[in-house]
């Protein structure tokens, strides 16, 4: 018997694992007829403990007592307390510099006359900076534009139509050189014209990774992978103006380093050029001789790690005035990290001496360097330090006022740190679903100013959810509050926010249970909570009507398909594959669950689809349209598209959905639900509320339901950690978070509840239906219209109210109510708890009841004051 | 990660009890995304960004999912054009009857998979994750992460012609 896809792709696991095992982070130097151990070559001293990688980590092995260099936060003169100025270990700290190097302004850049964009290439010409080239999502650009600061405006430059993908790029005095995969391209602001270099001879054997300008020559560096893990460095120069590279014999081998990416080169005075193979080491190169140095570390040998391992050491090399400098980044194991300027002595030691910024810095800094300041620009913690290379002082400052991200154009340009572009998607957005960013940021170095106060380092947090705050006040606005535009809609202002487990509530949807895999259906519900499944491989529909479901064959629907939506009139809505389109584009079609016409498509809007990409499919009043994921900075769904394919009755003509819809829209301060009446209900406004737990925004367009009840359900996913959400909004602006347990998932929302998948099956929730407690003013009422208001004693009011709210009140189980006696400030105060739900768990509300005593000494109860629903589930404190 | 997280030693975070599981799974998970070479170094970098944020990480109920998206953020700053993974050869398989059988075609066949579709075929048949798991990776539906099984081995037995 031939071995199955799952049986070959089972072993092929285990391909995979060994190929992608942990390995041992050494590298070797190739030369002189000897291979040297580069922790040997480098770290003469045993203070350095041998390191071991896990996953290309460097983790020291083990633990051994501080040194005379540990680092420590305190008592360690070489560091400097989280976000202050680091002081030499001479003492002398130096004012001037600081001052120096703190005082400063950013001032946002005017709007570039280009497209928004990441990894543009930019160099500083001494008079401007060049921005040419980077990507979008729509592809690679061959355009460009200058900044010149002491006009504060761009100027367009000609377009370059070579437009490399990923290019390097070195001012070389005159022009701007940018190199790509085996070629480049020179610019010349001057004559403002591009010419290009010729590729290299090698072809498609290597490509440039690092490029430096030294001695008049452009010199590009690349790395090939060997298939045995090996990676071997070369090297290639050019004049500007000849016509062929130069190309040098590769002596470097290097093991488990990451010379395949881009790293910086730098170009010393002697006419070397400096380029970093990984994250601490790299290797001299003289482009006249062809000589490589032996590989050598950045980072500062007497470094003392005393907390047992580090996690992350990255240096980076910089020039200052033709010497090599390093910027080290280090990371302790009480996880504060530090960022320090190490001075080189003589050639690729250091001398240990320069002090250290103290605070988080994240591994996506980038470093870049003037002939006055180098500086690490980090755009997850939003902030830059600035270095003095000399002193080796640095200084953390705010935060740039653009919107930049990852790769983004960062150059030192004199006193100037110039921020440009990028990518707007730190860590949430998969690949394919970013946005490029048009901001600017100049950071301009006030030089004898008054310092900028460093800001503290402060490690990010997840915002403090407002999910588990005692119950609050429930109240309903129907005024017209600051912030509703409309008159009488409800603001979230008041809404009370609950915690429901309904666990016990799970029915199982018979008919598509279980699912196997690699054949499950999709599934999407009618209105009227019918559950249809769509298997692609079978070409057919199930529609879970009862007493016995029905099965419905798809004529012509084409390939790989899947369930999105039942539109009106109970037509069901695939994407789908036909014979001639070609993947990943799709169509949109449409397929009547019942009548004549069933298992027919009826409409198809063909190629409408461009399938894999992060597009999520939404029901409008119209039709589906889509949604992008995810927007801008505050996370969430991007512009909805125009309709792909309308709503068609089972006749195939237009028609639309009358019926209520959401929408989420973000504010200044939250994102808000917006729940819009249809054409079906009355000119009801539309209802608000604050989306709890939404301060990430979201991750693609939440799944949702405007309910004829007048409120809405919505599930979502955090953006950030992962975390899945589902909430009834009630229209009194009452929510009810409910519980999803782990390994489950909600798959569908609708009218009827929610249907959640286990990883092998379907079932559907039944979400709370019960209704809210009666508000206190009705209660009241109907309380004494009841039963009489006037009691002998405060036990037998007491007694009588808890008796009165025991009756069922419209909910779906039973409540029961207990009450307490205790004494406010204006008397007595009667306290009734009203709990309701199908087990004894907190959910419910509480009453607090005021009372006065009448002249005939009988209690009666004056006002009544309503709480919130209670934690369901948390236990009968919880209302306390 | 899932589990408590104990202090101990002063107060430092015992880190790999946090991440141990997780990074195994991750790694697993970035080299069939991107294959051996850049998988193992975005690993590294999602790893390093745990130690960074570990006192958040361990707050999170879907740290893997979060780590995955730190990786492919790295890569994306890293790699430029690369964008199809080289994956290792198929080695020949015992199990297997005809010894003259292409061996190494299901790797090739796997590349041109979306990235997606990639992994969650290798990680649910390869590695016996669970749909949910899965989907808590990559932040999706675990009704996405059918159809990408679904459609991957649809795509992977057409390729390789293969009738079961």
């Amino acid at each position: 018997v031939s071995e199955s896809i799952e049986q070959r792709l089972r072993r092929y696991a285990e391909v995979l694992d060994e190929a992608g095992a942990e390995g041992v982070n050494e590298v070797q130097v190739a030369g002189a007829g000897r291979e040297i151990a580069l922790t040997a070559a480098v770290q003469p001293t045993e203070r350095r403990r041998p390191m071991r990688v896990v996953g290309g980590l460097a983790v020291a092995a083990s633990l051994i007592g501080a040194a005379t260099y540990g680092i420590s936060r305190t008592g360690d003169p070489r560091v400097s307390d989280v976000g202050e100025v680091g002081v030499s270990e001479d003492g002398a700290s130096g004012q001037d510099d600081v001052a120096n190097l703190g005082g400063g302004s950013w001032t946002s850049l005017p709007p570039a006359p280009i497209s928004p964009r990441a990894e543009a290439s930019a160099v500083w010409t001494g008079e401007e900076v060049i921005v040419w080239g980077g990507r979008s999502e729509s592809g690679y650009f061959s355009d460009g534009a200058a900044y010149n600061p002491s006009t504060d405006s761009w100027r367009s430059i000609s377009p370059n139509n070579w437009a490399g993908p990923g290019s390097l790029s070195v001012w070389t005095g005159k022009q701007m050189v940018v190199l790509a995969k085996t070629g480049g391209a020179v610019y010349d602001p001057s004559a403002d014209a591009w010419t290009d270099l010729p590729n290299l001879d090698d072809g498609e054997t290597w490509g440039f990774r690092s490029v430096a300008y030294v001695d008049g020559l452009v010199v590009g560096f690349g790395a090939v992978n060997g298939g045995d893990g090996i990676t071997t460095v070369t090297a290639a120069s050019i004049a500007v103006g000849d016509v062929k590279w130069k190309e040098y014999l590769p002596t470097v081998r290097a093991n488990d380093l990451n010379a395949t990416w881009n790293r910086p080169a730098v170009a010393l005075a002697d006419g070397t050029v400096v380029v970093s193979l990984s994250d601490t080491v790299g290797v001299r190169f003289n482009p006249k001789t062809g000589a490589w140095s032996n590989a050598f570390d950045f980072s500062d040998p007497n470094v003392e790690y005393i907390d047992g391992w580090f996690v992350r050491f990255q240096a980076t090399p910089v020039a200052y005035q033709g010497a090599l400098y390093s910027v080290l980044r280090l990371q302790r194991g009480d996880g504060s990290a530090q960022v320090g300027m190490l001075a080189p002595v003589p050639d690729i030691g250091f001398d240990g001496t320069r002090p250290f910024v103290d605070g988080v810095i994240s591994n996506f800094s980038t470093v870049v360097a003037s002939e006055r300041r180098a500086y690490v620009w980090d755009p997850v913690g939003a902030s830059v330090r600035v270095f003095d290379p000399i002193s080796g002082n640095g200084v953390r400052v705010e935060s740039p006022p653009g919107r930049h991200d990852l790769s983004a154009s960062v150059v030192a340009a004199g006193d100037r740190l110039f921020i440009w572009g990028g990518d707007l998607n730190v860590g949430s957005v998969p690949e394919g679903a970013s946005q490029a960013s048009g901001d600017g940021s100049l950071w301009t170095t006030l030089d004898g100013n008054v310092p900028v106060s460093p800001q503290s380092d402060v490690p990010e947090t997840t915002p403090e959810s407002t999910s588990q705050t005692s119950p609050q006040t429930t109240g309903v606005s129907v005024s017209d509050p600051e912030g509703c535009s409309v008159p009488t809609c409800i603001t979230a202002s008041g809404q009370s926010i609950s915690t429901i487990e309904i666990a016990p509530m799970l029915t199982t949807i018979d008919g598509i249970d279980p699912c196997i895999p690699g054949a499950c259906p999709s599934i999407a519900t009618m209105a009227d909570g019918t559950v249809v499944a769509y298997d692609a491989s079978a070409n057919t529909l199930w529609i879970g009507t009862s007493p016995a479901p029905k099965t419905v064959a798809v004529e012509d629907a084409g390939s790989d398909g899947g369930l999105l939506a039942i539109g009106p009139d109970n037509v069901a809505y695939l994407v789908t594959q036909s014979a001639t389109t070609a993947d990943p584009i799709g169509d949109l079609v449409a397929v009547p669950l019942f009548g004549p016409n069933a298992g027919r498509v009826i409409h198809r809007e063909a190629e409408v689809v461009r399938l894999g990409v992060d597009v999520d499919f939404v029901s409008t009043a119209d039709g589906i349209a889509g949604a992008g994921c995810c927007g801008q900075v505050i996370r969430g769904p991007i512009s909805i598209s125009e309709t792909l394919i309308s709503w068609v009755d089972n006749d195939g003509r237009s028609v639309t959905n009358d019926t209520a819809q959401f929408s989420i829209e973000h504010t200044d301060l939250a994102w808000e639900l917006v729940r819009s009446s249809g054409k079906s209900e009355d000119s009801a406004r539309p209802v608000r509320w604050v989306i709890p737990e939404s301060t990430n925004g979201f991750r693609g367009m939440p799944l949702g339901v405007a309910r004829s009840d007048g409120g809405a359900t919505l599930a979502w996913y955090d953006p950030i950690d992962g975390t899945q959400h589902l909430a009834v909004f009630r229209p009194s602006g009452a929510i009810e978070r409910i519980v999803i347990p782990d390994g489950l998932s909600v798959e569908i929302v609708d009218e009827s509840g929610a249907i959640i998948f286990d990883g092998a099956r379907f079932q559907r929730w039944s979400l709370p239906t019960f209704t809210e407690p009666t508000d206190a003013a009705a209660f009241v009422d109907r309380y004494i219209a009841a039963e009489g208001n006037a009691h002998p004693t405060l036990e037998s009011l007491a007694e009588s109210a808890v008796s009165f709210l025991e009756r069922p009140d419209g909910c779906e189980f039973a409540p029961t109510a207990t009450a307490t006696i205790g004494q406010a400030s204006s008397g007595p105060l009667v306290s009734v708890d009203f709990r309701f739900g199908c087990d004894d768990s907190g959910g419910g509300a509480r009453f607090d009841l005021s009372v006065g005593q009448l002249q005939s000494g009988d209690w009666a109860i004056e006002s009544a004051t309503q709480r919130s629903l209670c934690l369901r589930g948390g236990g009968p404190d919880v209302c306390s | 990660v899932s589990g408590h997280v104990e202090r101990s030693r002063g107060g430092v975070i015992e880190f790999d009890e946090i991440v141990g599981e997780a990074s195994r799974k991750l790694r697993r998970a970035l080299v069939a995304r991107y294959g051996p070479e850049f998988g193992a170094e975005a690993h590294a970098a999602a790893i390093a960004y745990a130690w960074e944020h570990r006192e958040r990480l361990v707050e999170m109920a879907n740290p893997i999912g979060y780590l995955w998206r730190v990786a492919q953020t790295s890569v994306r700053r890293q790699r430029r054009w690369e964008r199809q993974p080289v994956l290792p050869p198929e080695r020949w398989s015992p199990t297997g009857s005809d010894e003259a059988a292409p061996l190494n075609d299901l790797a090739p066949a796997l590349a041109r998979l979306k990235p997606d579709v990639r992994v969650a075929v290798l990680m649910v048949h390869g590695y016996d994750w669970s749909y949910g798991e899965v989907a808590e990776l990559l932040g999706v539906p675990v009704s996405t992460v059918r159809n990408h099984v679904h459609r991957g081995l649809s795509r992977l037995r057409t390729t390789l012609e293969v009738t079961e």
